[in-house]
Parts: structure tokens; C-alpha cells; sequence
């Protein structure tokens, strides 16, 4: 929201610097964003008229035109939508300063250019680059009277102001207009405030409740939705344009000034945060205005020309049955003000916040007038905001009020009280602030504190402050104007008793820790996939966000795969030739419901592996990332948080599973090709999938470990080669070697396999080496010997293994 | 006898050791105890009397002599054996270095999220959990947020289900982790000394300054006395403790729904004359209503909650100037941290 300070200073007599001002402000809970310094003596820009347009043969948004600025005519490429022969603008010649620096800082100097390939002399202005104004919609269209070649100076005036660009929070309705800011600036600095009186051509006007104006009459059908009305009838106006130093303040907030009786409104909104709205008498044909809803959707064109479907339910203003407004976002096109009106109606209303809001929402058409309506606009100042209203008309228009004026007031406003406990307030800010001081915050505030013979503050909360409505609003109230940074802190803080981290934190950062250590590079992904890629997955159980703004972005990850392969082919593209990586995150599946009902949601990790295993060195070949690389990490993964106990592996087709007892904790696979040609990823990937919750659920049961005794007794070595069929699997051999030597064998691993026709086509040779131990006594060959014995005749039962020589 | 002593000397002085056998024959025959020196001492017998002594002496300096010779040999044989005579073996230059083994890093958002646990942590918090997809409940109503109320603008939800269905309730995708303070505050009794970190999402287009998700650390405190002036207190400490004590700050006024009084707090970023106030956090004494909500009497009990952006405190902290990087995983940039 944007505050001129020229205009704020109408209402607060103020000593303090712009830039104090704007610390003032931020430090009460207005957070200044940016203060913006308007005004120049306007050096070599002149007022052109424009004589020519033609559209520019390279470009669809520019046009060339041909522009007199009185000594000459000159050629200018310009990219305003609104530009056309006949106007009168504000032209930069070439060698001027603008009054405006571009973005970087630096000064925005007019030189002579080739725009896509057509020349310029100079530029034609809109308001912001003149620094005149806000508004960059498009050049900035001067009165039709004035000569080409006129100094732009001599035409507009000297004007000098600073904006202040307000982060309002939705809170503070009361404070988005300029009193509104004036008040709390008073609050802080108690210098003088005060609101515009009304002058005496509408301060002595008959006001009824009831009984019909002889022009209009006015009748609400929906009291929930429109609480008050307020019209007022004006005739025999002359719309003109208004004053110069109004079309000054309200440029400088980047409003377009239009006519008078428009400017009036926008005038009273931005200095009250009433809107208003004018109304043509004569377009209100039945004499009637009616405030209701229709039980259907409405066509309704409003004030911008655009047509728009106006769901059922929504509230209008209507001429008899026909709408003419819809309430408190923007008026029809039917009932605008022209050049012709001579008699008007002044609306001043108090909409529902929600119901606005709703609308307003529905039709994706935020207004000025809706924004201040959904936050809640003073039900105490419909009738004074309209009044000011026709003062201001009447001043810049001429004309007369038609009595009386109409109040329908349905449901009057009830104004609250609150009690205010000093000593409550003094426990929730954590020190005393002295109780004339909280009086004094409260009174400029304008919230009429009382202290009663209890000793508490009764306050009247006033209709401008819809968000006051309890004690600790008021706390809050006085302890912002008092200044967070003057309560004073004793650089200590206390806590009871700490609690103990769950064990799930320690879980966590040793998941993170093992993964790090095996060498994984830890990813962050989006978690929302496109639709495009989820198609992919053929799943029912996918769990899509109803309204994404993009379809990049728009359904939950049911495994964290995608992540990891747009990251490899991200990286192969830029020259890395293998990526070793882990992902934990939460993953979504429709389904029974954890968290929530109808949806599982789950932690997940992912350990991932693509490409190179290494690449070609001095001592080693180039070597590529293969299943079994994958299943040894996540093996050993498993090893470093001491489960591999607990865990068993499955070979399948598809997958190698990791379980333990019927629970899947993890799964290993290999990429498959349809999904590497997704992420057109040429090499292959592997990825292991790791249920992280149910894995918790094993690490939280695990026994307290306490240390096994080392042996003290040499190891003994044994190798043995076996001759097996092709599809006997290493790891049931490796399985039935450990049934078969018990608990002596301390080690076993796989050194040597082989294959070739001197052993025979369907043959393979492998070897293995076993380690054995006692922690007893040191394992001679009679120990070993019935050992090895026993397996090898196992394994020739179970797999017609044969010992090789 | 003399003269067997002295040939045998001289046998020694022209002794040619350059070679590991070589050396081993020298050692048998002149050194080991089968050798010719031991032979010649067990003739001693054979020797006159008067001779003896002389003799011994003599034995005693060929055999100190042929140790003298092995071992100078022994020794520059060893040496020469490691630089290899003929020159530097190619594969014993230490430059020539082999390929890294692999090396995993934390990614710099889990670093900085456990910067800011490790001070809550130090400062007496625990943590919680809850989950990503949410209802409205906790979302938002029991957090203040009335039905259609702009507060809710503040925040572009994503909506994951619709319902008219009074028993059941809309379904987001978390807009903070404040829902997290809910959820512990239902499960348990005060005092609550907690810190939430998680992920959170807002349905915005993906641009150089904004993400739909980013990570969140809240923070609650509900016990007897808590005070503003405790909060204020609390979150200094912490950004001393992120950003040095001699960081420059200021506290002042906002506004959410949960929170009352509510306050954000900018750190002074960059030099006295270039630089500006920066938001880094947003904290406020939790609402009466929140309180309540959760069964918590707040004429009893007060508390303070406190939320940081995890994007915004790591690209301070790194200079990273587009929040896009956090989240493309391209090694070049995180193999940095």
C-alpha cells in the first residue's frame, strides 16, 4: 500500500524526517518497504504531440511514431499499449536526465537508439519514469489544450513528495488510508492529529433513517451481508477535471485521475478507508436501489468493459431488479459517471467482509474498494466518509445536495468494551510499563480508556479497529506503540526440567551420518512430480494437489525415485560420470491413513547410484555402478545402524527385497529402460528404496549393544572352489555354508568365479574363503577338516555342487 | 698360520658384494658360524703359546673386519635397491595420485537446519513431528484462522481434498510447520519446549526468489510467566549464536493469526552504508485462542512460538543469491559445502 507523505501530513502536524517517519512507522508494525522520492524540475522534457502511428515491422508491442515537439518532429519507438495520434505527452529529448535512476541505481539518461532496428529520438513518459507517480500502465496522456514544445514543467507544475510503500498485514484495515497511518504515527509521537472537519455545506444536511429521498429510495434485502447504507443525491454537478494537488496525491500513489466526482471517491477511500462509489441518478431509472443477491449466476459488466459470470448468491446493487454494482468490488458499466452526468448518487456502505472476500475470490478481481471490505471497513464512518464525499464534489463540481440524505441502518453498530488488567499486561510483556504511559497509548489510540475503581482499564473499542476484540489485542496495542525494542530483557531466559530428544532425532542424524560416511552425496528434491511423469507410474494410490498452478508441480512423489534421476541426468549433462547419492523424505500414497485419514505418508529413504563406479586412472579401469554395488551399500548401510541381524534379502525378478520377518523395509532395482528414456538418462541407474518409519521400528527395538569379548585365538584360512550349475545363486550357497559350519565361521566371501568351456557350458567354478575361529582354543586341521567336510557334502546334496581339485 | 690370516684378510678387502646372493655366499663363508673365521679361531690350539695372543688378535680384526664389509655392503645394497639403480620407478611418484575415494557431505539445508537445532537444542528444546499433508483443523482454524479471512491469503495453499462433508475436513499440503505446535500441544500437558522443523510448501511458481516448498524451524514454549520480554530474550541468543555476537537487529510489530502480541525481527545485512534490515524470522506470545483450543488455560499458562525460514538463513549465510540451486542437486554446487 502506498502512503504520499505530502498527503499524510494533512492530518499530522509532524517534525520528523521522511526517513524518521518511515522508522516510526515500521517500528509500530507499518513496515515501511521502500520510500520512493518523487518530483524533479523536470530538464528537457517537453510536452509532444503525437502525429503519426505506425506499428513496427520487428516487433508486436512497439509502435513508431512521429511526434512534434514544436520545433521539430521527431521519431520515437514506443511500448505503451495506449499511445495514439492526436495526444499530448510528456516527451524526454534526447540528452536529458530522467528524474527516475534505472533499476541498477544508475542514472537513466535519454540517448539517441536503434530499437530492434528503428530509431529513437527520445522517449514518451508514463508517470513513474517522470517520477510524478506510481502508475507504469502505460505513457502518460496530457491535457489536449497545451502546445507542442511546451516546457513539461511550465504544463505540470513543480511537485516534490516521498511515497512510502506499506507492507500492510491484514490485520489493520483502519490504517490503510493516510489517517489511518497518521494515527498510529500520533500514537508513537503524540504530535498533533486530527481528522478533516466537514465544511458547512454538508454539515447541517437533514440525515433520515428511513423515509425516501424524493429521488431515490433505498432498500436492503440482505441485512446480514450489508449493515448500512449510506446514499447521497447531488445535482446540477458539472464533471470536471479536479484539482491540480489532488491529481497530485492521487498520482502519487499511482492512481489515474479521471473526473472530479471519480477522483472524490478515490480521494475519500485513500484518505478515510471508507469506499465510495458514485452512481449516474438518471441511469437509476426505477428510482429504486435495491441491495440483494439473485438465487442464479448473473452476466454483469463492470466499469473495465469486461464481462464476467457473477456466481449465485453474490450481492448487487441494483436499479429495482437490475444490477448495477456488485457490492463493495466494482460498479457496472450502465450506471458510470460520464462527461454528460449532472445528478449523482454517493454510496457509502458497509459490506461483509467474508461474503466480499468470497466474491471476490470467485471472480479473481481484487479491487481497491474489495480490498478494504474483506478486512473490514468503519461501521461508524459510512455516514461522515459520504459527507466528506459531497463536500468534495460540491467544492470541485458545484451542484447541490438533495435532502435528505439516507442512512438505512439496519443493524446498528454496537460498540465493544474490553477490560484491561495492568497487571495481565505486565506478565504477557514481561515488565511494567507505567500505567500513565499505557493511558496515554490507549487515548491516542482512540480507544476511550477508563480506569475503573478496580483498577483495570475499560476501553471502547472504536469501529475502525474490527481486530481489537479482547484483552490481549490491547496488550498487543500497548506494547507495539511502547516499542518492542524499549522492553527491557535481562539476557537470561529459565526452563523446567528438559525433556529427552526422541529417539526418532537420533535416528535421523544416524541415518544421515551412515550415509555420509558410505559416500553418498545427500540430495533435496521437489516433492511435488509433473504430470507427465507420474502417468508414468500407472498407480491408482497417487495422491495429486487439486489445484497446482502449474502441472510441473502437481502431484505428491509416492517414492523419492524421480528426484534422484532427474538429478543424474541433470549432472551427466553437465559432465559428471558418476553420482553416488541419498534422499530422505517424506513420501504420499492414498491408503489407509497415518497422519491423516484417506493418505499415508511416510518417511523414505532413497540411496542411489548412476553411471561410474570410477573412472579410468593410472591404476584402475574405468568401471561402472552395478546392482551389486547397490545391494553392498545398502547392506552396509544397514550394518553401520547394526541391524543386519535383522534384516533378510530376497532375490525376484524385478527387485531384491529387503525384509524383516514378513515387514518389507527396503528395495534394490535397476532403472528400467522406460524410465531412463523418460529422463533420456543414458546410463544405468540403481536405486534402493528404504522404508525410513518402518526401519525406525527395528532400530527403536533393537537391545542395548554391549561389547563382545575379541577372540584371543588365531583365525584359521580355507578356501574351497565348487563346480555348480549357472543358476545356482552365490548367496544361497554363501547361505548354506554358514548353516552347515555354525557359529565357527566368523567370515566368508566370494574370491573367484569363473566360467569357460574347459569346465562346460552350463558350468560355473566359485570360489569361496572362509574364515574360522574359536574363542576358545586355537582351531587345528582336525577341527577344520569335519568342518569343511560337512559343508562340501551339504552343498553337493542341496546343490550337486562339486569340489574342484 | 700368519699367512692364512693375511690372505684371508686380503680375500676380504677384494670381496665384490654387489648383488643379495653375492652378499649371502660373503656371509657364509667368512661370517656364519660354519664360516672360515670360526674355522681359523678353532685352530688356535695349533698355535704356539707365545704366538696366541698375537694371533687372537689377529682373528678378532679379520672377523670385525668381514662384519665392517657385510654390513657397509648390506647397507648400500638396500639403498640402492630402492632407488633402483637405473633410475625412479614411474609408479613410486607420490604426485601421481589415485582417483578420490568417495566422499558424501550433508546437503547445506540439513547443515544449516542442524545449526539451528544445535541452539535450541543448547537452549533447553526438545523436538516434534507431524505431517506434511494436513487438515485445515490443524492448518489453520486452530490456529485463529477463521473461515475465509484474508490472513489466509498471506499463504497460497495447496489443497489436496474438498469437502462439504461437515465430518471430515479440507486436506492441505502445511503451509509452516505451526500445525506441528497443535498437534503436541493436544497429545501432552505443559510446560512445551519444542522445536518443529519440516518441510512446508506454498502453491507459487518457481522463481530465482521463491520455491512451492521450503523448510521451516518453529519453535514453542508454554509454561507459568512466559513473557515477551523472555521471547525477545530467546531470540537473541539465537541470532548471536548464528550470526556473531556483535550482530545488528530490530524487533518489531506484525501480524499473525496465531500470535499476540506478534513480531518479526530484521537482521542489519551488509555494511553500515550498502546495507539493509533483512526479515529473519517471525515469532509472537501465542494466542489465547490457540491456547484454548488445545485445552490450555491461558490465564494459567502463557508461551511464546517462533518460525525461521531454513532457505533464507542458509543463503544468507552462503551468499546464495537464487533459491533454485538448493533444490536442481547439481554436485558442482553441492559438493561445496
Amino acid at each position: 500500500m502506498k502512503i504520499s507523505l505530502n498527503w499524510l501530513k494533512d492530518y499530522i502536524k509532524t517534525n520528523l524526517s521522511d526517513a524518521e517517519i518511515a522508522n516510526k512507522l515500521t517500528l509500530t508494525g507499518l513496515e515501511v518497504e521502500e520510500v520512493t522520492a518523487l518530483g524533479s524540475s523536470f530538464d528537457g522534457i517537453y510536452v509532444g504531440e503525437v502525429t503519426e502511428v505506425a506499428k513496427h515491422p520487428n516487433a508486436d508491442k512497439l509502435t513508431i511514431c512521429q511526434v512534434n515537439l514544436g520545433s521539430e518532429v521527431v521519431q520515437i519507438v514506443c511500448g505503451a499499449p495506449n499511445v495514439a495520434a492526436g495526444q499530448k505527452v510528456a516527451v524526454a529529448t534526447v540528452g536529458c536526465t530522467l528524474p527516475v535512476s534505472l533499476p541498477d541505481g544508475k542514472p537513466f539518461k535519454i540517448k539517441k537508439s536503434k530499437i530492434r532496428g528503428e530509431l529513437s529520438f527520445g522517449m514518451i513518459c508514463a508517470e513513474d519514469e517522470l517520477g510524478i507517480g506510481t502508475d507504469h500502465s502505460g505513457i502518460m496522456v496530457l491535457d489536449s489544450s497545451l502546445q507542442p514544445g511546451t516546457l513539461f514543467s511550465k504544463a505540470y507544475g513543480a511537485y516534490e513528495d516521498s511515497v512510502l510503500e506499506i507492507g500492510l498485514t491484514p490485520n489493520r484495515p483502519d490504517a490503510s488510508c493516510h489517517s489511518g497511518v497518521a494515527r498510529d504515527l500520533h500514537a508513537v509521537t503524540g504530535e498533533p492529529f486530527s481528522l478533516p472537519g466537514l465544511s458547512d455545506s454538508v454539515s447541517k444536511v437533514a440525515v433520515e433513517k428511513e423515509s425516501a429521498n424524493p429521488h431515490v429510495t433505498i432498500r436492503i434485502d440482505d441485512e446480514n451481508l450489508c449493515s448500512r447504507y449510506v446514499g447521497i443525491v447531488l445535482k446540477n454537478i458539472s464533471v470536471k477535471e479536479s484539482p491540480e494537488f489532488v491529481q497530485n496525491k492521487l498520482r502519487a500513489i499511482g492512481l489515474r485521475p479521471r473526473n472530479a466526482v471519480v477522483d472524490a471517491t478515490n480521494y475519500v477511500m485513500h484518505e478515510l478507508g471508507q469506499p465510495l462509489h458514485a452512481f449516474d441518478l438518471n441511469k437509476i431509472t426505477s428510482g429504486t436501489i435495491v441491495v440483494k443477491s439473485f438465487p442464479q449466476e448473473m452476466n454483469f459488466t463492470t466499469l473495465d468493459s469486461i464481462e464476467r459470470k457473477v456466481p449465485a448468491g453474490s450481492l448487487f446493487i441494483c436499479n429495482g431488479d437490475e444490477p448495477i454494482a456488485i457490492a463493495g468490488i466494482m460498479g457496472g458499466e450502465n450506471s458510470e459517471i460520464d462527461d454528460n452526468t449532472s445528478s449523482i448518487l454517493i454510496e457509502s456502505a458497509w459490506f461483509d467482509p467474508v461474503h466480499t472476500r468470497k466474491t471476490s475470490k470467485q471472480l479473481s478481481l481484487q479491487t481497491d474498494s474489495s480490498y478494504r471490505f474483506e478486512r473490514g471497513v468503519n461501521p461508524e464512518g459510512t455516514l461522515y466518509a459520504a459527507l466528506r464525499c459531497a463536500a468534495l464534489v460540491l467544492e470541485w463540481c458545484g451542484g447541490e445536495i438533495i435532502e435528505p440524505v439516507l442512512d438505512i441502518h439496519p443493524r446498528p453498530y454496537q460498540s465493544k468494551e474490553i477490560e484491561l488488567r495492568p497487571a495481565r499486561a505486565a506478565k504477557i510483556i514481561g515488565t511494567d510499563i507505567p500505567a500513565e504511559d499505557q493511558l496515554k497509548i490507549l487515548k491516542r489510540l482512540g480507544f476511550n480508556p477508563v480506569v475503573n475503581a478496580a483498577g483495570t482499564i475499560i476501553c471502547t473499542i472504536p469501529g475502525y479497529r474490527p481486530d481489537v476484540s479482547e484483552e490481549i489485542d490491547l496488550i498487543e496495542e500497548i506494547a507495539r506503540i511502547f516499542d518492542y525494542n524499549n522492553i527491557p530483557t535481562s539476557g537470561r531466559i529459565s526452563f523446567s526440567r528438559p525433556d529427552k530428544l526422541p529417539k526418532e532425532e537420533r535416528f535421523l542424524n544416524e541415518v544421515r551420518l551412515s550415509c555420509t560416511k558410505l559416500g553418498l552425496q545427500e540430495f533435496y528434491s521437489n516433492s511435488l512430480l509433473p504430470q507427465s511423469y507420474v502417468t508414468l507410474l500407472d498407480s491408482e494410490e497417487l495422491v495429486p494437489a487439486l489445484n497446482p498452478i502449474s502441472r510441473d508441480q502437481s502431484v505428491l512423489r509416492p517414492n523419492l525415485h524421480h528426484g534422484f534421476l532427474k538429478a543424474a541426468a541433470y549432472n551427466f549433462n553437465r559432465k559428471q560420470t558418476g553420482i553416488r547419492a541419498f534422499e530422505i523424505g517424506k513420501i504420499f500414497q492414498k491408503g489407509e491413513g497415518n497422519w491423516v485419514k484417506g493418505f499415508n505418508e511416510n518417511r523414505s529413504l532413497l540411496l542411489g547410484l548412476a553411471g561410474n563406479a570410477a573412472e579410468a586412472y593410472w591404476n584402475q579401469p574405468e568401471k561402472s555402478y552395478t546392482i551389486q554395488d547397490l545391494i553392498g551399500i545398502t547392506q552396509a548401510f544397514f550394518e553401520s545402524l547394526d541391524l543386519q541381524d535383522s534384516i533378510t534379502k530376497e532375490v525376484t525378478a524385478e527387485s531384491i527385497i529387503f525384509r524383516s520377518g514378513n515387514t518389507k523395509i527396503a528395495e534394490a532395482l535397476t532403472v528400467s529402460n522406460k524410465m531412463k528414456s523418460y529422463f533420456e538418462l543414458d546410463k544405468d541407474a540403481f536405486i534402493a528404496e528404504i522404508d525410513l518409519d518402518e526401519l525406525l521400528k527395528l532400530y527403536a527395538s533393537k537391545a542395548h549393544f554391549t561389547y563382545k569379548p575379541v577372540s584371543r585365538f588365531p583365525a584359521v584360512e580355507f578356501d574351497i572352489a565348487l563346480l555348480v550349475s549357472k543358476e545356482i545363486s552365490a548367496g544361497d550357497m554363501e547361505t548354506q555354508i554358514k548353516k552347515s559350519a555354525g557359529n565357527k565361521l566368523s567370515h566368508i566371501h566370494v574370491f573367484d568365479v569363473f566360467e569357460g568351456k574347459s569346465i562346460g557350458n552350463n558350468k560355473k567354478s566359485i570360489a569361496f574363503r572362509m574364515r574360522f575361529q574359536d574363542e576358545t582354543k586355537t582351531l587345528g586341521q582336525e577341527d577344520i577338516e569335519p568342518l569343511v567336510s560337512r559343508i562340501t557334502k551339504d552343498l553337493e546334496k542341496v546343490f550337486e555342487a562339486e569340489l574342484r581339485g | 698360520m700368519s699367512q692364512l690370516t693375511d690372505r684371508i684378510k686380503e680375500e676380504i678387502h677384494e670381496a665384490v658384494l654387489n648383488s643379495k646372493d653375492e652378499l649371502e655366499s660373503f656371509r657364509l663363508k667368512y661370517i656364519s658360524r660354519k664360516g672360515r673365521i670360526t674355522e681359523l679361531l678353532s685352530k688356535i690350539g695349533s698355535v704356539a703359546p707365545h704366538e696366541r695372543k698375537e694371533f687372537g688378535q689377529k682373528v678378532n680384526h679379520l672377523k670385525e673386519l668381514a662384519h665392517k664389509k657385510f654390513s657397509e655392503a648390506k647397507e648400500k645394497l638396500e639403498k640402492n635397491n630402492e632407488g633402483n639403480n637405473s633410475g625412479i620407478r614411474a609408479l613410486d611418484d607420490p604426485t601421481l595420485m589415485p582417483a578420490p575415494p568417495a566422499f558424501g557431505r550433508l546437503h547445506p539445508l540439513s547443515q544449516t537446519q542442524q545449526m539451528i537445532k544445535d541452539v535450541f537444542f543448547r537452549l533447553g528444546f526438545t523436538i516434534s513431528d507431524g505431517p506434511e499433508l494436513e487438515d485445515d483443523f490443524h492448518n489453520f482454524t486452530a490456529l485463529n484462522f477463521p473461515p475465509e479471512h484474508p490472513a489466509r491469503d498471506m499463504q497460497d495453499t495447496f489443497f489436496i481434498k474438498k469437502t462439504d462433508n461437515d465430518d471430515e475436513d479440507d486436506l492441505v499440503l502445511r503451509t509452516h510447520t505451526s500445525p506441528v505446535q497443535i498437534r503436541l500441544m493436544q497429545s501432552s500437558k505443559p510446560p512445551f519446549r519444542s522445536i518443529m522443523p519440516g518441510r512446508v510448501y506454498r502453491n507459487e511458481s518457481i522463481t530465482a526468489k521463491s520455491y512451492c516448498l521450503f523448510h521451516q524451524v518453529e519453535g514453542l514454549y508454554v509454561d507459568k510467566d512466559v513473557s515477551l520480554a523472555e521471547l525477545i530474550d530467546t531470540l537473541v541468543m539465537f541470532v548471536e549464536m548464528i550470526y556473531g555476537e556483535g550482530v545488528r537487529y530490530q524487533i518489531r510489530p506484525s501480524f499473525f493469526p496465531f500470535t499476540e502480541p506478534s513480531l518479526e525481527m530484521d537482521i542489519w545485512w551488509g555494511d553500515e552504508k550498502n546495507g539493509k534490515w533483512l526479515e529473519i524470522l517471525g515469532a509472537g506470545m501465542v494466542h489465547p485462542n490457540v491456547l484454548k483450543a488445545c485445552g490450555v488455560d491461558p490465564e494459567i499458562y502463557s508461551g511464546f512460538a517462533f518460525g525461521m525460514g531454513v532457505e533464507r538463513i542458509a543463503m544468507l549465510l552462503y551468499g546464495i543469491d537464487d533459491i533454485r540451486h538448493l533444490y536442481d542437486n547439481d554436485l558442482r554446487f553441492l559438493q561445496q559445502f
